[in-house]
């Protein structure tokens, strides 16, 4: 056999190894899409007999019409916005000082801060709703000690409900972008940071200069975990608020939950879902080239 | 040595020209084991399947009604011997009960009983989908009775077994309490269902706290009148800001230890409507001096935003006053916590539980507080421009259990739905927590429940709460009765006036009018998509008396 055979022969091998996995990927992936774009294109209600009529992209175009997904779009920004930033600077900020500052107690630390994002977001959602519990709360007990207003209604006021599950997500989630930025901090050879030292840097232009530039992956990445999984937060919010009070706290899931399950318009659901899905094919395709990753 | 492809395909000329196309021994391999995977599925998908036992033709019912209908002997010969049912119920503790009989039902009828179970949340889809199907996936599915009307067309009308099967197959139709029976069961006129769970709602006050003298003299200054449970809803109002007080200030004579609330309700979102209507129904009924509607039935326009319906919302925005702080964000276990565990309040209005649980009443909280005593009244009412007291019985749709039309044995699967609902059975769930049963969340819901003996014996306390239910039966036979919506789209219906209430209440809408005018606004659009008339019909059906 010339080395050309061996060469299409080794080739079809693999391939035919793989075929299987393939198989098995379009069933319980592909599949499951495709037939997720055919129910968003058909008037599918549940409540209503089939068969169920094709009504092209009207499910799309109702919806930038309906106030109720266009508000719970603002307000699932907002989470990013609002929830990525601070557990971006706070993650940082303690990945620093435990470099620096807490090296010998690192490793404790650690284990304590890894426990939150191990945590599941039902439980979470439940200590929520006890940490900020309107009466009883042990925060509102804290702020009195302090001598802050301690009135505050958490997770049952419409002014301080999404505040509730901001606090909530991050204190879940800093741990995680913290675990990310240390195992990057730590992974920046000790040469470069003392080679700065050696030609005078100050504590903040070694960070500004030496450390950030090294861990930009390393955020990056930490943040396109944090947003993707914030625009699909769920959880939280159902145990949490269920959405309330009134809609201050629904979020693009949560609607599109309520749409499909409650109100069991699936087709509806489905196209809500698919354009969550295609914001966050455009966000991460954005950040990515704007990283140039 | 031989080489493996050589032992498959020896030597010969259709493997060397193979070969000699340049496919090596591996591909071969590979191809022979993918070619084998792919037709062991087929195979496996085509394969004719072992037909199930046939079953032997179920026993026919009488043509006529027996003059004197026995109580039904246990069969003796296994009728249904090696037929499964399956059964979609509610998961948890509500499943308990079908796990615990299955064993005697097998005994007794030979039937294998196959439990799936399913969050409350997704149990409409799985019934819905799974009875849609011909055969029916699910032979009997437990179901909220909120969704009676997508359901119906696929659920076997029970009124042939009940009506021809010598008695009425152990179930005692009549022995369920008329709430139940119009609320949950039927139908535009015919059976549907048996009510497995007998939800319904009542006032719950603090007996010793209206029972105190000084409490009673105080109250008497001021409002001229003797504290007793309210009636009305305005008296509710009058009560509550009378029991609000700051810790410090004096209950019964004595200093408060915490702050103390008038009411306490369970007003978080996905619920919030149930406490609404409770008021909306006696407002709507007062003003329109018929019984209350959630729509005008000759033309399905919503009465939600009549002005009775505004005056009832904006009571309930002066009751938040009187209710502890964050309340908005309260589920059942915050609300019974408050009422029961912490004593904190004097009245809450919710399911039968705190009767059920009555020891557990928590006392004042002030030094030497009386023994707790927790009373049950009606729910409270309005009185109209006639003078008249409107008060209506408020039964939860909750969970009953049906057969499904395309089952495949559906005698069988009436075997299996007259063993869990006959007075026999049932009392054994509905008295759980019992060394028997262990809990099942089940309410009682049968007059023989209410009265029996060992009941009593069990939970003695219970005898308060015979009064409340005996009162709402005579009420509900009246047609004193009001039940959640049970139309196509009743929970959308229901969770956008849950939505606006909310908001509302929270102050996110800053007036009543407003929040009801935009739910029925949205109750127009769902009207509308699901057609008007078509709307009409389930609406008078699911008003509709029996027969």
């Amino acid at each position: 056999m010339s080395p050309k055979t061996i060469r299409y022969s080794e080739k079809l091998y693999a391939r035919l190894l793989v075929l299987p996995t393939i198989i098995v990927l379009i069933a319980i992936v592909v599949f499951p899409l495709i037939f997720c774009i055919q129910v968003s294109l058909k008037d599918y209600d549940l409540r209503m007999p089939p068969p169920y009529p094709f009504v092209g992209a009207a499910n799309y175009v109702k919806l930038f019409s309906d106030d109720r997904f266009i508000a719970s779009l603002y307000r699932t920004f907002l989470l990013v916005a609002m929830c990525t930033t601070t557990q971006l600077l706070l993650g940082l900020g303690i990945a620093l000082m435990i470099y620096y500052h807490l090296e010998r107690i690192r490793k404790y630390i650690l284990v304590i801060l890894a426990i939150p994002p191990m945590i599941s977001p039902v439980v979470v959602g439940y200590m929520g709703r006890l940490i900020f519990h309107p009466v009883a709360s042990p925060v509102n007990y804290i702020l009195s000690q302090l001598g802050l207003p301690a009135e505050i209604r958490w997770h049952a006021s419409p002014s301080t409900a999404l505040l509730t599950v901001y606090l909530v997500d991050t204190w879940q989630w800093t741990p995680f972008i913290m675990l990310i930025l240390l195992a990057a901090i730590l992974a920046i050879p000790k040469d470069f940071v003392d080679c700065a030292r050696v030609y005078g840097a100050s504590f903040l232009h070694e960070i500004r200069y030496v450390i950030l530039p090294l861990i930009k992956p390393a955020i990056a990445v930490a943040v396109l975990f944090r947003m993707l999984d914030i625009l699909r937060m769920f959880d939280v919010i159902y145990v949490l608020t269920y959405g309330g009070p009134g809609t201050v706290t629904e979020v693009v899931t949560f609607y599109a939950y309520l749409t499909s399950f409650n109100y069991w318009k699936i087709g509806y659901g489905a196209a809500m879902s698919w354009i969550l899905m295609i914001i966050l094919t455009v966000i991460c395709m954005v950040y990515l080239r704007l990283l140039r990753l | 040595m031989k080489p493996l492809y050589r032992l498959i395909l020896p030597s010969t000329n259709v493997g060397e020209g193979i070969m000699s196309k340049g496919v090596s021994p591996k591909v071969l391999i590979a191809v022979v084991a993918i070619v084998a995977l792919i037709v062991g599925i087929v195979i496996g998908y085509f394969i004719p399947r072992p037909a199930p036992p046939a079953p032997p033709p179920p026993a026919k019912p009488p043509a006529k009604p027996p003059a004197k209908p026995a109580p039904p002997a246990p069969p003796v010969k296994k009728p249904f011997a090696g037929i499964k049912i399956r059964v979609l119920v509610h998961s948890g503790h509500q499943a308990v009960p079908w796990y615990k009989y299955a064993d005697k039902i097998k005994e007794l009828y030979g039937i294998e009983l196959e439990v799936v179970e399913s969050p409350p949340e997704e149990i409409f889809t799985k019934a819905l989908l799974g009875i849609r199907s011909k055969p029916a996936k699910y032979d009997i599915v437990q179901f909220n009775t909120a969704f009676i009307a997508e359901l119906a067309p696929y659920l076997l009308p029970l009124d042939d077994y009940i009506l021809k099967t010598p008695g009425e197959g152990g179930v005692a139709f009549g022995d369920i309490l008329p709430m139940f029976r119009y609320g949950q069961c039927y139908w535009a006129g015919k059976i549907y269902a048996l009510t497995l769970d007998g939800d319904i709602f009542f006032l719950y006050y603090r007996k010793d706290l209206f029972e105190n003298p000084i409490e009673r003299k105080l109250f008497k200054e001021k409002y001229g009148r003797e504290l007793e449970p309210p009636k009305t809803w305005k008296e509710l109002l009058e009560i509550a800001k009378f029991f609000t007080r700051k810790k410090g200030e004096k209950l019964c004579g004595q200093p408060l230890k915490r702050d103390f609330y008038g009411v306490v309700f369970q007003l978080k979102k996905p619920r919030i409507f149930y406490w609404y209507l409770f008021i909306y129904a006696p407002y709507i009924a007062a003003a329109t001096g018929k019984r209350p509607h959630y729509f005008d039935p000759e033309t399905m326009k919503p009465l939600i935003n009549h002005p009775a319906a505004v005056e009832a919302l904006k009571l309930m925005k002066e009751l938040l006053k009187c209710m502890p702080p964050g309340v908005l964000g309260w589920e059942w276990d915050e609300c019974f916590t408050a009422f029961m565990k912490e004593g904190i309040a004097a009245m809450t209005i919710h399911w039968p539980d705190e009767g059920k649980r009555a020891p557990e009443l928590a006392p004042l909280p002030i030094p030497s507080p009386p023994k707790p005593k927790l009373g049950v009244a009606p729910l409270p009412g309005v009185i109209g421009p006639d003078g008249k007291l409107y008060r209506y019985v408020f039964v939860d749709t909750a969970w009953a259990v049906g057969i499904a039309k395309y089952s495949k044995h559906p005698d069988a699967a009436w075997a299996v739905l007259s063993f869990m609902c006959s007075p026999r059975w049932d009392l054994e769930r509905v008295m759980a927590p019992t060394d028997f049963m262990p809990d099942t969340g089940h309410d009682p819901y049968r007059f023989s429940h209410l009265f029996s003996p060992r009941f009593l014996k069990l939970k003695p306390w219970f005898k308060e709460m015979v009064h409340a239910y005996l009162e709402a039966a005579e009420e509900a036979e009246k047609g004193n009765y009001f039940t959640l919506l049970k139309i196509p789209g009743a929970f959308e219906y229901l969770e956008t006036l849950a939505t606006y209430v909310h908001a509302y209440l929270a102050g996110e809408i800053p007036d009543a009018k407003a929040a009801l005018d935009k739910v029925a606004a949205e109750w127009e659009k769902i009207t509308e998509k699901f057609g008007r008339e078509k709307q009409k019909e389930y609406y008078l059906a699911m008003w509709k008396a029996p027969g």
